[in-house]
């Protein structure tokens, strides 16, 4: 055995999410860290402005490509997603409906290509809303310190104190399902990560004499967070959206799973695995299409996550 | 030590504060109407309106915060509208085989997660191929695991039983742990501690999936990360053998991060405890959550997200003493 | 995305599927014999029941340890919705109606060993006005009781046409042993002490009560009638409809009552029989006349012309269930009036049109086997043909009691199953379609409906009967509520199950003392 080996990544904060973290609220590597803040004070995961912008976005292209197949794939649904079709309730796969038929006539095929654009850009909602409130309060926070920042942060903290997940499960049982109120339990549960990375990433770069020069020229509070410290704080964002990705389909489906994700008819792929799950002996194809989609795009996320965040690191470290 | 250990404390008691907090605004905005489900459908108005008043929902939101804290802190969690039992009671009744299958998962999460971590450590083939199976076991929905698992398990090989906590042949002993397979050791009656375990095998495994790999990943970088540490390449270079670098030097300096994982993955498995607990219809919080939320019946979801987040709160408060107790570094900070 | 990511993918999809599919070929593979002893029934639960305390009890999930537990006066006999005796051998009414004199069985002892007498049925009666929950409305009309030996004098304020349905109602007055409540009366006249205990005179006792993991029934050796056959009852929560079937199929559960999915049926292996059975369980949609567009009667009426009743049913119960033919449970009156409705696209169009909006909502509650959500579903898509916008959600029953307090945020439709609690016009009729009726949950007005059901509650029979013929006749003309469907009972169950009884009144269940093992 080599003393280093070359595959393995080394340790800054971020490699510690070299392999997704499974369900919510623990991406990347500052999250980590982030739980016990407290124990890792002075252990800054990444060094800040390493990555340039154009790194970042070519890291992304992957992802891009395969948001752009998922959101197009529909079009090539040969039905609607509550389309009844003639070939009947429950029929089995056929050259005309690859998976079948599920329990009212509509077609497997077309509702899981759907539900995997519905599964897929519902996580990626979720995590642009937590990342701009989280972003928005750890900008803040590290921007304008002081009391603020403490206020702010012992929020932060108390929510990064609690299961997320039973939380989420809660606040949707409280506000009743739906798709949108899953939406909103889960970003209140997924943004304080985010305001912790991003009031990290701006105290650290607050710190650093460019900014300090900055200052001293003039440039204005606002200006100097929008235009000098946020961009700063974008590369640990990204790879700790991208490894997030995955963890939410999961979430999703989980939740929806128990009941609590989109009413009927919406072709939600965790809703449809639950409700098909009664078929399964019969009519497999009606609850295990929908549960593999979900594995597959869990999959998709969690490889391209990975590549995402190896990628930069490696850039970071090189 | 013991100044970290009052600060450590009083932080968790805030954290809780808050947790109750949370937990009341969400009962504040529950769109039903719970005194009517609690009297029936053919009560009448006024029936409706003398049990509202006598849950309180008639009063202000600031009194109702004030009778809500002091019932808590009497540790009184109203009654479940489903069970028509106190909340308190019914928690204890299914609290105790939610604990055992949560140890269980955590359990072999943590033998499961520190094998594949020396493994992945390792690096070459091996650590790759596993690094993906990796990604490929992070990717499937708990409800997938459980399904192929009682699929196979059961219906194709027979080995292990499909549902619930113990053959209804046997008579369960009434404590002293509710631990069913640590009662009945202490009971000796091995028959029900095979059966129980038998019945326990299926869903702790669906459960300890995740943070098995989770545990397994985060290991692999830190010991990586300790093994380029001065201290271990001088061991290695007095010539000390592989595994004895690895075991006696690295593991116990790369395992804080592990460990802190391991407490984190506590609450994302708390939150799995649902679909699992339905699957394989486990009598415990999370089935009663799940027919809590079939009914509407909120006073028990509520009751029972206080006691999962409390006892997050409180394993990652021990946690956070473990390290500081393992790592003198952090008492300092 | 490299190359062997991308296998990898395939490779795991495929694993995946290939396992559960092979899973599901298993399924006519020989199965084991049943792991228990031939001596212990075993059924599934899908959740658990409330509380099996009678006098509090009114769903449907627990009606087996309710049933069986306790007697009432009466009951129906198998098969049918005659009364029949039951803690009362016989029973006179006095020709006012308002006075009703019941005749006990000797020799009845309740679990605890303390003998059954005129006083105890007072005191459960009394009990049950007591503790003052949903069903105690069945003797809120009762001035008097008296006994003289075995004989219990019931005297009534105003007559009650369906009172002796009452005591054979699943949900009816039940005949709890006194002492033992009394001992364990604690402040809420033995609340408590039921939620987990029991003391009845009915064939099986309740022995544990472990929420969450299962129920047992002992056999009572000391029964007053015919002993049950079996020597336990083990009721196990499993929530999971798949589970509940392999545990069939491997012979660790002996039956399912009910929720198992209609269009499984037929993939069962042989050693499973399905039987159908008649019941009063009916699917019925309601009309929210509150508010637009349906406050409109003839955009309501457009409704008629535009559900196909055939089609929801049959799609959506497979042969579970069948159209509706009546505004009343089959049998409950005979001779009334048939239900019109007839699909004519162009009349519902027309109907529609007249609608001040398209965009509506359709709740149905929520049901663990999932049927009437494809009912909704499919109801969403006839709608659409009339021009409408349907959005459906699936609502829970607190919510659906809170509807009557804001009927303008109500659904425009709802869809619900329900049963009356017992075989009487009245039991359905009140409930449903009065104004203030229990299950009357969106708020159905009709004052003509209310007068005729009055009216009758104390009228003679032949009147009433007539007054019950109008009232179908005004439900059908008013359009608030769609009669769809009526439902069956669906037992699934083991071959090896002989003797198996029913009774159309009480859903979900069969006589667990009746049934044996080998015919």
């Amino acid at each position: 055995m080599s003393t280093v080996t070359p595959d393995a990544p080394p340790t800054t904060g971020l490699t510690e999410g070299a392999l997704p973290v499974e369900g919510p609220g623990a991406p990347a590597a500052a999250k980590v860290p982030g739980a016990t803040s407290k124990l890792w004070r002075g252990r800054r995961p990444i060094t800040p402005g390493a990555l340039s912008g154009d790194t970042v976005w070519h890291a992304l292209i992957p992802f891009f490509v395969l948001s752009f197949v998922i959101l197009v794939a529909p079009v090539f649904a040969p039905y609607g997603s509550t389309d009844v079709t003639s070939a009947g309730a429950l029929h089995a796969p056929t050259s005309g409906a690859w998976f079948g038929t599920d329990e009212i006539g509509r077609d497997v095929f077309s509702r899981v290509l759907i539900g995997m654009r519905v599964s897929w850009f519902s996580a990626l909602g979720v995590i642009f809303l937590g990342t701009i409130i989280g972003g928005l309060i750890g900008a803040v926070a590290g921007a304008f310190g002081g009391k603020l920042d403490m206020v702010l942060m012992r929020i932060t903290d108390l929510f990064l104190s609690l299961p997320a997940p039973v939380l989420a499960i809660a606040v949707v049982a409280a506000m009743g399902p739906s798709l949108r109120n899953t939406l909103i339990a889960l970003s209140i549960v997924w943004w304080p990560w985010y305001a912790r990375i991003v009031r990290g990433e701006v105290r650290a770069l607050a710190a650093r004499p460019h900014t300090e020069a900055a200052r001293l020229a003039g440039v204005s509070r606002t200006r100097l967070v929008l235009k000098h410290l946020l961009p700063g704080a974008m590369a640990p964002v990204i790879v700790t959206m991208s490894l997030d990705v995955g963890n939410l389909i999961l979430a999703l489906a989980g939740l929806s799973f128990i009941g609590l994700g989109a009413p009927p008819p919406a072709p939600e792929l965790g809703a449809m695995s639950a409700r098909g799950l009664q078929y399964l002996f019969g009519h497999p194809w009606v609850p295990i299409a929908p549960a593999a989609a979900v594995a597959l795009l869990a999959l998709a996320a969690n490889l391209l996550g990975d590549s995402i965040n190896r990628r930069l690191d490696q850039r970071t470290t090189r | 030590m013991a100044a970290l250990v009052l600060r450590r404390f009083a932080a968790m008691l805030a954290v809780l504060f808050g947790l109750a907090v949370i937990v009341f605004v969400l009962q504040a905005v529950i769109p039903s109407d719970p005194a009517r489900a609690m009297v029936g459908a053919s009560a009448s108005k006024e029936a409706v309106e003398a049990k509202r008043h006598e849950l309180g929902y008639d009063q202000p939101l600031p009194a109702q915060f004030a009778d809500y804290m002091g019932r808590l802190a009497q540790g009184d969690l109203q009654s479940s509208l489903r069970t028509r039992n106190e909340v308190v009671e019914d928690l204890r009744a299914f609290a105790p085989a939610t604990f055992e299958l949560a140890f269980a998962a955590m359990f072999l999460a943590a033998i499961g997660g520190l094998g594949l971590g020396l493994l992945l450590a390792g690096g070459g083939r091996a650590g790759k191929g596993i690094r993906l199976l990796l990604i490929g076991g992070a990717s499937i929905p708990a409800f997938l695991t459980g399904l192929l698992l009682i699929v196979v398990f059961y219906s194709w090989l027979g080995w292990l039983p499909a549902s619930g906590r113990v053959g209804d042949n046997f008579v369960v002993p009434d404590g002293p742990t509710n631990f069913l397979v640590i009662d009945s050791i202490l009971n000796g009656t091995p028959d029900l501690t095979i059966d129980a375990l038998q019945h326990l095998l299926l869903p702790a495994i669906t459960l300890a999936l995740l943070p098995t790999l989770a545990i397994a990943r985060t290991l692999a970088t830190s010991l990586d990360a300790v093994q380029k540490e001065d201290y271990v390449r001088t061991a290695r270079a007095k010539g000390l053998k592989e595994r004895t670098v690895l075991l006696k030097h690295a593991l116990r300096n790369a395992s804080g991060p592990a460990l802190t994982m391991g407490g984190l993955q506590v609450g994302l498995m708390l939150g799995s405890i649902v679909v699992v607990e339905r699957i394989f219809a486990w009598p415990g919080i999370g089935l009663y959550i799940d027919q809590s939320i079939a009914y509407s019946d909120f006073p028990a979801i509520c009751g029972a997200t206080l006691l999962l987040g409390a006892t997050y709160v409180f394993l990652n408060f021990l946690v956070d003493l473990a390290q500081a107790w393992a790592d003198p570094r952090i008492r300092t900070v | 995305m490299t190359r062997r990511t991308l296998t990898l993918l395939g490779v795991l999809a495929v694993g995946a599927l290939g396992a559960v599919g092979c899973g599901s070929a298993q399924k006519d593979a020989s199965s084991t014999t049943a792991s228990g002893d031939t001596q212990t029934l075993r059924i599934p639960y899908l959740a658990d029941m409330s509380v099996p305390d009678p006098d509090v009890f009114y769903d449907i999930e627990g009606n087996a340890v309710i049933l069986n537990q306790y007697e009432g006066l009466l009951k129906y006999k198998e098969g049918t919705l005659e009364l029949a005796p039951n803690l009362a051998k016989s029973w006179k009414v006095s020709s006012d109606g308002l006075t009703y004199t019941f005749t006990l069985q000797d020799g009845v002892t309740f679990h605890d060993g303390s003998k059954m007498t005129c006083n105890s049925v007072k005191a459960a009666f009394q009990r049950r006005l007591d503790v003052d929950q949903a069903p105690a409305y069945m003797l809120k009309d009762v001035k008097s009781m008296t006994c003289d030996g075995n004989e219990l004098t019931i005297t009534l304020k105003s007559k009650v046409q369906p009172f002796l349905h009452y005591m054979a109602s699943s949900w009816g007055p039940k005949v709890i042993g006194p002492e033992a409540i009394k001992e364990n009366a604690g402040k809420d006249y033995g609340q408590t002490w039921l939620q987990t205990h029991g003391d009845g005179t009915g064939p099986y006792k309740l022995t544990s009560f472990k929420r969450g993991s299962s129920y047992v029934l002992t056999r009572n050796d000391d029964y007053w009638g015919t002993p049950a056959n079996f020597q336990k009852v083990v009721i196990s929560i499993t929530p999971d409809m798949g589970t509940q079937r392999l545990k069939l199929e491997k012979g660790d559960f002996d039956a399912i009552l009910h929720g198992f999915p209609a269009s499984e049926l037929e993939s069962l292996p042989d050693n499973i029989t399905v039987d159908k059975q008649d019941s009063l369980l009916r699917l019925i949609l309601y009309v929210n006349s509150n508010k637009a567009p349906f406050n409109d009667p003839a955009v309501r009426a457009g409704l008629g012309s535009t559900i196909d009743i055939d089609q929801l049913v049959e799609q959506g119960y497979s042969d579970t269930a069948e159209p509706a033919k009546g505004v009343y449970p089959p049998g409950l009156l005979p001779g009334e009036p048939a239900l019109p409705y007839k699909v004519d696209t162009a009349k519902a169009k027309a109907a529609a049109d007249k609608a001040k909006t398209k965009k509506i909502t359709l709740g149905y509650s929520a049901d663990e086997s999932g049927v009437q959500r494809r009912v909704g579903e499919l109801l969403q898509a006839q709608l659409k043909t009339a021009g409408y916008d349907v959005t459906i959600k699936e609502v829970q029953l607190p919510q659906v009691y809170g509807y009557i307090e804001n009927l303008k945020d109500a659904p425009d439709l709802l869809l619900m199953t329900n049963t009356p609690d017992g075989a009487h016009p009245d039991l359905w009729a009140r409930i449903m379609f009065y104004s203030t009726g229990g299950l009357n949950f969106l708020g159905a007005q009709n004052k003509q409906i209310d007068a005729n059901l009055d009216e009758a509650l104390s009228a003679p029979d032949d009147k009433a009967n007539a007054l019950y013929k109008q009232v179908a006749q005004e439900v059908i003309d008013d359009n608030q509520f769609f009669l769809l469907g009526d439902v069956k009972n669906v037992f699934v169950m083991s071959n090896s199950l002989g003797n198996v009884q029913n009774t159309p009144a009480y859903p979900w269940l069969i006589d667990l003392a009746a049934v044996k093992r080998g015919n």
